[in-house]
This record gives C-alpha cells, sequence and structure tokens, in this order.
C-alpha cells in the first residue's frame, strides 16, 4: 500500500514520516527544507506499507520543480494522509479540498495544535471532519500508524457543519523578535554577528572548539596509536597504523569537535526559523544578483554540505536561477573544508579565528558576485516565512548526531580507504619493495603534476597530491597531508594561504559533482568545474606572489 | 485586499494560500533595498518580490 504524506510547506510531513517510518530526514523551520520524494518499506503482520515523504505543495498546479515531484507521487497514492499545519489551517484546506476532490482515500493529520491551544485557538477534531468530509485525526505519531495500517479508516460524510464552528485560530499577532527579525537590518546584523560568534566558538584557541580538539588529539593520535603501535613488530604495520591510520584517519576524527560547533549552529538556524526570516530579509540583496532570498539557505546549507545545498536549489520556480546557484555553491567553503583550513592556518596563527573568518566571507562574497556574472533569467520571490521558535533541544540533539555520525562514517570509509591507498602508494616502489615515501610510486606520480603547484610554493610532491585528493572528498586533504608530512609542517605563511585559496575555490568533491549532473546536466558541471579549477590556479598564484612580494615584506 | 491584477502560477498560488479579494492583511516589513515586502493574512506570513506586490491593490 502506497501512503503519501502531503501537505503544506513546513506542515510537518517530514517529521511525521520520520516519526512513522524511524527515519532520520532532515527537517527544519523554513519552507523547502524537503526537495525530493523519500520512500521507506515498513511491514506489519506480513503486509507491506511504503511510507512516501513528498516536498510541500499548495496546489495541483506546481509553482516550482519541487512541487511538481509532490504532485507526480499523489498520482501514485494507494491512501493520502494530509498533514495540516493548525497555526495556518484556514489557508492550508485549500489543498485539503483539492485532495479530497481527486477522490482518493484521505486522512487528514493536524499538527502544532500544542500551539494553536497557546494562543488561545482551539479546533474540534469532529466538527471539522464533518466539515471537510474526511476523517481528521490529532494524536501522537504511533497511534495514527495503528490507524492507518490497520486499514480502518472511516467513511464521514461531508454536512454544513462550518469552519467557524470547528477552528478558532486564536491571536494572530506577531510577536516582537518576529518583528525584530522581520526588520531588514537585524535580520542581516544579527546573522553576522552569530556566523562571527560561531567561527570564535570554534576556531578561537581558548573556545571549547580548539581545546576539545586537542583533547582528542592527546587521546586519538598520540596516547591510543601509542598504545596500538607500543605491541607492533614489523616496520611497514607501524608505519601503516601511525602514519596510514592515526596520522590521516585519526587526524580528521579530531576536528569533530570543531565540526560540532557548525553544525550547532546550521541546525538552530534550521530549527528557529531565522533562516527563513534571513531569506525574506536579505532577497534585496540576491536580487542585484539575479537570485531570490531563497538563495540565502542554499548558501548557509553549503557551510555543512554542499552536495546537500545543492539539493534544495530543487524549489526554484526558474532553472537558469537553480543553474546560477548551483554554479556558485562551490564557492561555499563547506564543513569539509574546515580541517583544511585548520591544517594548514593553526600552525601559523596563535589565533586562527580571523583568518579562518575571512576565508569563509570571501567564499561568500565571491559566490554573491559570481551569481551576477552568470547569464541567464532570474528568480522571483513568493513564499512563506515562519515564525520564529525556540529549537528544541531534543530536535537539535537529534540534527547534530546525525550529522556527527554521517562525518564518522564518511571518514570512516572513503577518508580511511583513500587513506590506506595513499600509504601504499607512498610507500611502495613499481617493484612493490618497501621504500622512502620519496622513492614511492606516488611521489613519480606526483613529481608530474608538481609544476603546477610550484608557482603557489607548494613545490613538494606531497603538498600536489594532497591537494588533488579534495576531488575524492575535502577531507582526504588534511587527512593525506597529515600522512604524508608526520614530521610536521613545513610550509611557509605565504604558501599555506595560497593552499587554502586553491581549496576554496577549487571544484566540489565527486559526491557534489553527481548531485549538480543530476541537477543542471554535465555540460554546465563540468564547465563550471574547469573555470573554478582556473579561478583556484590563479588565485593561489596571486595570494603567494603578493604574499611573499608585498604582504611578506610588512608582515 | 480590493484587487488583485497576477497572473499565471503566481496566482495560482495566492489563490491556494488563500489571498482574495476581501482578505485582511497586515504589512510586517520589507527586504533590502526594499526589493519585497512580508505580508500576513489568516495566519499565515507571505514574502512577495515588489513586482507582484504592484499588481495587488489594496484598500486602506
Amino acid at each position: 500500500m502506497n501512503i503519501v504524506l502531503a501537505g503544506n510547506p513546513n506542515a510537518g510531513k517530514t517529521t511525521l514520516f520520520n516519526a512513522l517510518t524511524g527515519s532520520n530526514l532532515r527537517t527544519g523551520n523554513f519552507h523547502g527544507v524537503t526537495t525530493t520524494a523519500a520512500k521507506k518499506r515498513v511491514k506489519r503482520d506480513g503486509d507491506a506499507f511504503d511510507y512516501f515523504d513528498v516536498p510541500g505543495m499548495y496546489a495541483f498546479k506546481p509553482y516550482s520543480m519541487e512541487e511538481q515531484a509532490a504532485i507526480d507521487e499523489i498520482k501514485s497514492a494507494d491512501l493520502i494522509v494530509n498533514v495540516v499545519d493548525a497555526l495556518t489551517l484556514e489557508s492550508s484546506l485549500n489543498l485539503t479540498r483539492a485532495i479530497i476532490a481527486s477522490g482518493k482515500k484521505v486522512a487528514v493529520y493536524l499538527t502544532k495544535v500544542e500551539t494553536l491551544k497557546k494562543r488561545g485557538g482551539f479546533v474540534d477534531e469532529k466538527a471539522l471532519a464533518a466539515h471537510l468530509g474526511a476523517p481528521v485525526y490529532i494524536c501522537p505519531p504511533k497511534k495514527l500508524k495503528k490507524i492507518l495500517e490497520g486499514g480502518s479508516l472511516p467513511d464521514v460524510k461531508r454536512d454544513k457543519t462550518p469552519l467557524n464552528k470547528a477552528y478558532y485560530g486564536g491571536n494572530l499577532s506577531v510577536s516582537r523578535i518576529d518583528k525584530l527579525f522581520y526588520n531588514r537590518f537585524f535580520a542581516l546584523a544579527a546573522f553576522v554577528v552569530l556566523v562571527v560568534a560561531m567561527f570564535f566558538f570554534a576556531f578561537h584557541p581558548l573556545m571549547p572548539g580548539a581545546y576539545f580538539k586537542g583533547l582528542c588529539e592527546e587521546l586519538i593520535c598520540v596516547k591510543l596509536c601509542g598504545a596500538i603501535t607500543g605491541n607492533l613488530q614489523n616496520e611497514a604495520v607501524i608505519s601503516l597504523v601511525e602514519e596510514g591510520i592515526f596520522g590521516g584517519v585519526g587526524s580528521v576524527l579530531c576536528f569533530i569537535p570543531q565540526l560540532f560547533v557548525l553544525y550547532l549552529f546550521l541546525t538552530v538556524l534550521d530549527e528557529s526559523g531565522i533562516m527563513s526570516a534571513l531569506a525574506f530579509t536579505t532577497d534585496g540583496l540576491f536580487e542585484k544578483v539575479k537570485l531570490s532570498g531563497r538563495a540565502a539557505f542554499s548558501l548557509v546549507s553549503g557551510f555543512g554540505c554542499t552536495a546537500a545545498a545543492i539539493l534544495t536549489t530543487r524549489g526554484y520556480s526558474a532553472p537558469a536561477a537553480q543553474r546560477r546557484t548551483v554554479a556558485v555553491l562551490p564557492f561555499i567553503p563547506c564543513g569539509a573544508k574546515l580541517p583544511v583550513f585548520l591544517t594548514f592556518l593553526s600552525p601559523l596563527f596563535k589565533n586562527p579565528f580571523p583568518a579562518i573568518t575571512v576565508f569563509y566571507f570571501v567564499g561568500v562574497l565571491v559566490a554573491i558576485a559570481a551569481s551576477a556574472l552568470i547569464r541567464g533569467g532570474s528568480e522571483g520571490m513568493l513564499s512563506e516565512v515562519t515564525p520564529i521558535i525556540l529549537p528544541q533541544a531534543k530536535a537539535v540533539a537529534i540534527k547534530l548526531c546525525f550529522h556527527i555520525k554521517g562525518f564518522i562514517i564518511k571518514v570512516a570509509s572513503v577518508v580511511a580507504v583513500f587513506c590506506v591507498a595513499s600509504w601504499f602508494l607512498a610507500h611502495f616502489s613499481f617493484s612493490f619493495k618497501f621504500v622512502q615515501p620519496d622513492e614511492s610510486m606516488l611521489a613519480a606520480i606526483s613529481r608530474l603534476l608538481t609544476p603546477l603547484f610550484k608557482p603557489m610554493g607548494l613545490g613538494d610532491w606531497r603538498l600536489a597530491y594532497a591537494a588533488l585528493c579534495g576531488f575524492i572528498a575535502k577531507e582526504n586533504v588534511a587527512a593525506t597531508y597529515l600522512m604524508l608530512m608526520p614530521e610536521g609542517f613545513v610550509l611557509g605563511r605565504g604558501a599555506a594561504l595560497a593552499m587554502c585559496t586553491f581549496m576554496l575555490f577549487c571544484p566540489a568533491c565527486v559526491s557534489a559533482l553527481s548531485a549538480s549532473v543530476k541537477e543542471v546536466g554535465a555540460k554546465f558541471t563540468f564547465k563550471c568545474a574547469a573555470i573554478q579549477l582556473l579561478l583556484a590556479f590563479a588565485s593561489g598564484y596571486l595570494v603567494y606572489f603578493c604574499y611573499e612580494n608585498i604582504f611578506g615584506f610588512i608582515g | 485586499m480590493s484587487r488583485i491584477k497576477v497572473d499565471g502560477s503566481a496566482r495560482f498560488r495566492l489563490d491556494a494560500l488563500g489571498l482574495s479579494v476581501g482578505t485582511h492583511i497586515e504589512v510586517l516589513g520589507h527586504s533590502l533595498f526594499h526589493s519585497g515586502v512580508l505580508i500576513s493574512f489568516c495566519g499565515v506570513r507571505l514574502g512577495m518580490r515588489k513586482k507582484i506586490a504592484e499588481a495587488v491593490e489594496v484598500s486602506l
């Protein structure tokens, strides 16, 4: 049986889907979080139930690509659960009536009823069901699941019960905090302050992020590594464990405390509704570069993961605007670039917080400026803005665990395999003898590419290889660098800044490229990637040249 | 709301949200450079660009 959860954006469809199926799909307090349909099969007493979570929609006439995706899934539904936000019930019922009129079996599930009661409103399930001619439920998801899978949906006859007997919206006035965030100057200023505060807590040497990173390094890379290698005899195995595993993978895992701060900030933005207010208030800025405030959401998502940010562009109504946003998203430093910046900047600056903050802001500014240069039409804006709420600690904790778990899995799989493979290539010759890294297969191959990186001050083959590893996953850059250079940091300030600049502008990783190909096509994706690569090299050369010939004399 | 001179998919969305002639609206704010306006009606908060907003007539 196909059960589709349909409703207006931000009604709570994905939250319900997660509760019904035990999934952990992304949620947020703004419109347009879900951009693709998700399916999960649940079995009960031998029967299979396929639950579908679809993007939000307002009517059966789509305004954006994601709405079309929702309409397509509804056509194949055996049962539609219309998830309705009790706080905006009156406008939500337009879709409800359209779904009921489609002739499909429908159950209406109301969300945010407690919040409705707090503002003095009420809703009568039975009266509303009679008004609509469909069963209405206000109950925990577990109970709804039993009803849906039990096959016992009642037939409800529509009568002349007026809506005002079944529902009262309560006090609809806008709160003071909402009015503050709807002020165009306050919202943007608040966002900039929050971002700077995030970087401060993550990167300042005296703050928790940096402190716990140091603690992780001591526990994992020194004590645990020492305990394991102390019991080993074989030189090659010791090298693999020390350099390949702990030096590479272990070192990247130590960035988790600082990534935790980054994801905490992004999650609070997601859950509070500040993102929604920001999207509206910054729309004027994005209009100048042929985008809409919707791009604010995509760009901020890019701080976490470029691939995930690319998926958010499905909510755009104009394909040209989607292409433009996808093209500039790789300039936004994602969470995977954070270990790279920290690896190269921390040894040079006692307090790397200002330097890293500058790189992040430069990335955002370049992304916005690049958007203005890309040809094509622009995107309009006609979207709901959500109220600002205090995020629920449980929801924030679940999302944080999900992000951190995803990072650990990626490092333990992709990065670990890459590090072990790199270690092998870096410690064995073409005749498979265990040799010093300078005599290895990797050295011979990487030296062919070193001339490209020499003008950035990165004349060492190990640095050239580390830079190129970022195309698989950006975490590989820090991991392979730390693995291949166990003797410690050897770069000068100019070269380190050039390396960070190269990483800032270079094309996204394989995951983001494949997401981009799926959304905007291979030709456009690879054309953008080629331009980004040229820009990455050019800016790396420029930064190194400027530092060594101009700023080096001053600094 | 006294008149809505909007066509196409934008009109469908406004209709779907329940914004029609006679709806009481409240202006909550403007975006940067006054490119758009945020209005509230029936518990819904809707941000719209100047182009659409100018096609909607209101009487005070």
